[in-house]
């Protein structure tokens, strides 16, 4: 049975009226030789500015895809999918390319830091991807955004030379330097051992309360729990969209 | 048991890819052929000591090489005499001239064979006797010694059908000089090089009493105390000696402090081609660390493929030596099999050359007898030896590069991204490695193939077809040379008169349409000297022009399709004694006489020595160009100028036929036109104008099919090389991408990110590539000529190709991950 996640949530509207992300009928089929794997089937979802959501359920049951498809890193099947009030049926890749650079920041598990990149030219690299921004303010971002993950002291250095944690931070440094519309985060604690994901996590708070757009893929039950709204995706239907007491009793 | 498992498990993994397997035992199997192929032609033709039972290496003196003829110098005989007496570099000491003798009696049929006049300490210098009779005596040098002859196997096996009483019979030589056969030498002796029989040098070359015209060479064992550059510095010294003593006369002798130089004895018959084969060597070697380098990096690659199961061995406890073993099991079964099928390459190609330098050699027999070609003890070895570097090159340096790399990270997150920035880099090195090594290797055979077939081809300004060629050579005993005396001028005459007489005869016949006599006819022989124009000349000698120089038959130009576009030819007034006429070529004419005033002015040669200072010649015609000498050669010369023949007489010609109907015919008919004329004149190297051009480029050619194969083995290794470095880099990279793309980068600058680190590595490759090629040109170009041309075409083409297929790798392999979802790049394991 299909779960539609907007009814299955009447607190949703309240937390924020413009939707950042809307999916309507969202289907993703993977073809290897002669086998359909449905990875999302029919799945709908909105999610507000200012949200910051969970995404869980048992391994393979299509988070990942999902959160691909949301970061526009991959093109669904069927359905609808809205992104900051733009349609991203039919975009070119080109257009793509630039909703994800401006809109979208990316947290991923494995940092994917770019390891011949300074910490600062790594934070600076989806900047450089934008003709509108002049050197200078390039070089203010960064440092702000260093300065909100707490690693100006590291800037030259390379992420050989970091910590898991510390190139998790910069990680998270790249992802918000652009002022994205929302954050997607793939098990952004995975790689890391949990002084440092406590220090991820805490992060990923802040940035919220500072009215940041986030959406997790976790996991940890504890980590799913710091957001205020968690979908659980089973066999690639979400069935189940909740708003999280905890988090709303912390946030009171 | 367990290595036995290993074992088991490496030809499991190498069965169950089949297409990997045969192409890397085929890259291995060429390279390693190439170089044993090389190494073994270098080694007999080239690098290895000639040595008898003493094991003492035999040497070389004689004079510099005459770079501006391409010509061996011998040296002045007194002059070894007095190395050989005043100074203690040496040990023995045995002199030797190269010549021609004809045998056969008078009037029947005269058999040419390669004589060489020696010193009768050769045999005892060899240490190798006669199998019958006797070698030579020191009395048999002295002045009214009887005629003797030692001849070898072949000769009384081929001309003598082995008779058993041949030793004390007497035969003509070179017309009707008695000579008596004193001795038999055993079977594939042919020492100093090429010799079908020997005679004794008379006493004069021996024991000179002073300076004279007698020129020999010399082959030499040095003390046991005294090495090759020890004897080069007595040498250097020795010359300055002579250079002081020499009156003017003599002065011309030691060039700049040049003269008696030593060589081993194989690069002394190599020296025009040594440059050529120290490139060869050079190119066979990159050749072979491209081979390594495209094994390496698939193998390199594989491990990479395998790098998560190695992360997996590992963490269950298998030492790491035992991991290495596992790894390397893989390059020894390639390396092993491809060694095998290189050694049957290079036997195949060993055969095939020799097969071709006997060809080459099968006219005029000038073969040295060391160049017979086979893979011996030391080329076994140096496979074995390439085989175990190979081994560590391409297995055990990936293998321990793998070793090196993050496996915690490895096995935590199970990507490529984990991959050390080690493997990033060593990937750089490799993909600048085989773009220097694939510029230099196509980028020389390439000018080799060019300059070849150009050579081959060109347009040496004569007619070809219908002609054929031969030397004559006539017996002195019949056609004396007395020179510095009364009869010389009649002497000439008579000699001319031969030629004349031999050219009537054949245009007598109806195959024949006509007949020149030239001393190197065009597209052979080729030198430069020289020449002042009257009134112009220049400060020092060798700033005024300079020329070939040919003596030439009078009357006969056409013969070659030659003619005569300013004056005259020569003619009756141009054979009276004193006569200075001289004929020169259009490109001197346009070149030096722009106005149109080269007949009648006067030329003469210049040189150091000013010599014949008062020799005037007056230019009395114009002949259209011709090309002496291949177009390869340094001495080849575009401005000829040539000398009457009649006034001259010289007693060793070449004739070019005119002739129409079957070319055996016209053989038949040359045979038989001398023997009517006089059949006591020799006549050897009997073949097609064709034959005849192609003849001093047969060697490069051979050379150049070599560099062809390695061409075409380097085309294949840099494409598929090239290929597999650059797309196994943007393989590396690949998560790199699907980030970048993550982060909005728009798809033309990741492909202009990638297009710009190849073109840094093009710009590496190719200007360290074009660089090493310089300076391989530059060891050949002292004995070779290279077009602009073909320079063009091999400099600018060449890394043009690999500029194309750097690109297209990098491009291809960018797009198709490009063409994918990001999602893909970014979990890409």
């Amino acid at each position: 049975m299909s779960i539609d996640a907007t009814s299955t949530n009447p607190n949703a509207e309240k937390v924020n009226d413009l939707p950042i992300v809307q999916l309507i009928g969202i289907n993703k089929v993977f073809y290897a030789d002669d086998l359909e794997t449905h990875a999302l089937n029919d799945v709908n979802l909105q999610i507000t500015k200012g949200e910051y959501i969970s995404i869980t359920g048992p391994s393979g049951c299509g988070k990942s895809t999902l959160l691909s498809l949301l970061g526009l890193l991959d093109t669904a099947t069927g359905g609808e999918y809205t992104l900051a009030g733009h349609n991203t049926h039919g975009l070119s890749r080109e257009e793509r390319a630039a909703i994800r650079n401006k809109e979208i920041g990316f947290v991923f598990q494995a940092f994917n830091l770019i390891s011949d990149l300074s910490v600062a030219e790594n934070i600076e690299l989806p900047l450089t991807y934008r003709n509108d921004i002049s050197k200078a303010l390039r070089q203010s971002m960064v440092e702000d955004a260093l300065q909100k993950v707490d690693m100006q002291h590291r800037a030259n250095h390379y992420p050989s030379q970091l910590s898991g944690g510390q190139q998790q931070r910069v990680a998270v440094a790249r992802a918000i330097a652009g002022n994205p519309s929302l954050i997607l985060a793939d098990e952004p604690t995975g790689n890391l051992d949990s002084k440092n994901a406590a220090v991820v996590m805490s992060l990923l708070d802040q940035l919220h309360q500072q009215g940041a757009t986030i959406c997790m893929v976790t996991h940890d039950p504890k980590s799913a729990l710091r957001a205020q709204r968690t979908i659980e995706i089973f066999d690639g239907k979400i069935v189940v969209d909740q708003i999280n007491e905890v988090t709303q009793a912390i946030a009171v | 048991m367990s290595v036995a498992i290993d074992i088991k498990y490496a030809a499991r993994l190498l069965a169950k890819k089949p297409r990997f397997t045969a192409l890397t035992i085929l890259i291995v199997a060429i390279g390693l052929g190439l170089t044993l192929y090389t190494y073994s032609l270098l080694n007999q033709l080239l690098f290895s000591d000639i040595k008898f039972a003493d094991n003492k290496p035999v040497y070389i003196i004689e004079g510099t090489y005459d770079k501006t003829h391409l010509e061996r110098r011998e040296a002045n005989a007194i002059d070894l005499y007095n190395l050989k007496n005043d100074t203690s570099i040496i040990d023995e000491l045995g002199l030797y001239v190269e010549g021609t003798t004809f045998v056969g009696e008078p009037g029947g049929t005269l058999r040419k064979f390669n004589a060489s006049y020696v010193s009768s300490n050769l045999f005892s210098f060899t240490g190798i006797k006669p199998m019958l009779g006797r070698s030579l005596l020191p009395s048999d040098h002295e002045d009214g010694a009887e005629e003797v002859l030692v001849i070898g196997y072949d000769m009384w096996q081929g001309y003598f059908n082995g008779e058993q009483d041949i030793v004390g019979k007497t035969v003509s030589i070179d017309g009707d000089d008695p000579a008596k056969i004193v001795g038999i030498m055993p079977q594939g002796f042919a020492f100093p090089a090429i010799a079908d029989m020997w005679q004794p040098l008379d006493e004069e070359a021996i024991a000179p009493t002073k300076r004279n015209r007698r020129w020999v060479s010399s082959f030499v064992k040095l003390k046991d105390s005294i090495s090759l550059n020890e004897a080069r510095s007595v040498l250097k010294t020795t010359n300055l000696s002579i250079a002081n003593s020499l009156d003017d006369n003599w002065r011309w002798l030691v060039d700049d402090g040049e003269y008696l130089t030593i060589e081993p004895m194989k690069k002394a018959h190599l020296l025009q081609y040594h440059g050529m084969f120290i490139a060869l060597m050079f190119v066979v070697i990159l050749i072979l660390a491209l081979a390594c380098i495209n094994v390496g990096n698939l193998l390199l690659s594989r491990v990479n493929e395998r790098i998560k199961e190695v992360a997996v061995r590992i963490a269950l406890g298998v030492p790491q030596q035992r991991l290495i073993l596992q790894m390397l099991l893989e390059s020894i079964f390639i390396c092993s099999i491809g060694g095998i099928l290189g050694l049957l390459l290079a036997g195949y190609g060993l055969d095939i050359t020799n097969s071709v330098l006997r060809d080459i050699f099968k006219i005029d027999g000038y073969m040295p007898y060391w160049w017979s070609l086979a893979i011996d003890g030391s080329g076994i070895a140096l496979l074995v030896a390439t085989v175990i570097l190979m081994i560590v090159v391409t297995g055990l340096i990936p293998a321990t590069q793998s070793l090196r790399s993050d496996f915690n990270a490895l096995l935590r997150d199970g990507t490529r991204g984990a991959l050390s920035k080690r493997a990033a880099r060593t990937t750089k090195v490799l993909v600048v490695s085989e773009i220097i090594l694939s510029c230099v290797v196509l980028i020389m055979a390439s000018i080799i193939l060019i300059s070849t077939y150009s050579a081959s081809n060109a347009d040496y300004g004569v007619e070809t077809e219908n002609r054929l060629t031969a030397t004559l050579q006539l017996p002195p005993s019949e056609f004396e040379i007395r020179s510095d005396t009364e009869f010389e001028y009649e002497d000439r005459l008579r000699r001319s008169a031969f030629y004349y007489a031999l050219k009537d005869e054949l245009t007598r016949r109806d195959n024949i349409e006509n007949a020149i006599f030239m001393t190197q006819l065009p597209g052979t022989g080729g030198g430069t000297s020289y020449f002042e124009i009257e009134g112009r000349a220049a400060e020092v000698f060798d700033e005024n022009p300079y020329s070939n120089n040919e003596g030439i038959s009078h009357g006969e130009l056409n013969t070659l399709g030659m003619r005569v576009v300013d004056g005259r030819d020569f003619n009756f007034q141009d054979a009276e004694d004193g006569a200075r006429s001289i004929l020169v070529n259009e490109s001197i004419a346009r070149d030096f006489f722009p106005e149109g005033d080269a007949v009648g002015s006067r030329v003469r040669r210049a040189s150091q020595a000013q010599e014949n200072t008062n020799d005037w010649f007056t230019i009395v015609g114009v002949v259209s160009d011709t090309f002496h000498g291949s177009l390869m050669d340094i001495s080849s010369a575009q401005y000829n100028t040539y000398h009457s023949m009649d006034n001259w007489g010289p007693w060793r010609m070449q004739i070019a036929l005119h002739y129409v109907g079957h070319e055996q015919l016209a053989r038949n008919t040359l045979i038989d036109a001398i023997n009517t004329v006089n059949s006591n004149v020799g006549m050897y190297n009997l073949q097609s104008y064709n034959e005849l051009i192609k003849k001093p480029t047969l060697l490069i050619a051979s050379v150049s099919k070599i560099f062809l194969i390695c061409g075409i083995v380097a085309a294949f290794l840099a494409a598929s090389g090239i290929y597999a470095v650059a797309a196994n880099s943007v393989q590396q990279r690949t998560q790199e991408i699907g980030v970048r793309r993550a982060l909005g980068a728009p798809d033309n600058l990741i492909v202009r990110m990638f297009i710009v680190q190849a073109s840094w590595q093009l710009i590496v490759g190719v200007c360290a590539g074009i660089g090493i090629s310089l300076w391989l040109i530059s060891l050949m170009s002292s004995t070779m000529v290279f077009s602009l041309n073909t320079l063009i075409v091999a400099m600018v083409g060449m890394p043009l190709i690999i500029v194309f297929m750097v690109l297209l790798a990098t491009l291809v392999p960018t797009k198709r991950v490009i063409e994918k979802e990001p999602a893909y790049a970014l979990h890409y394991n």
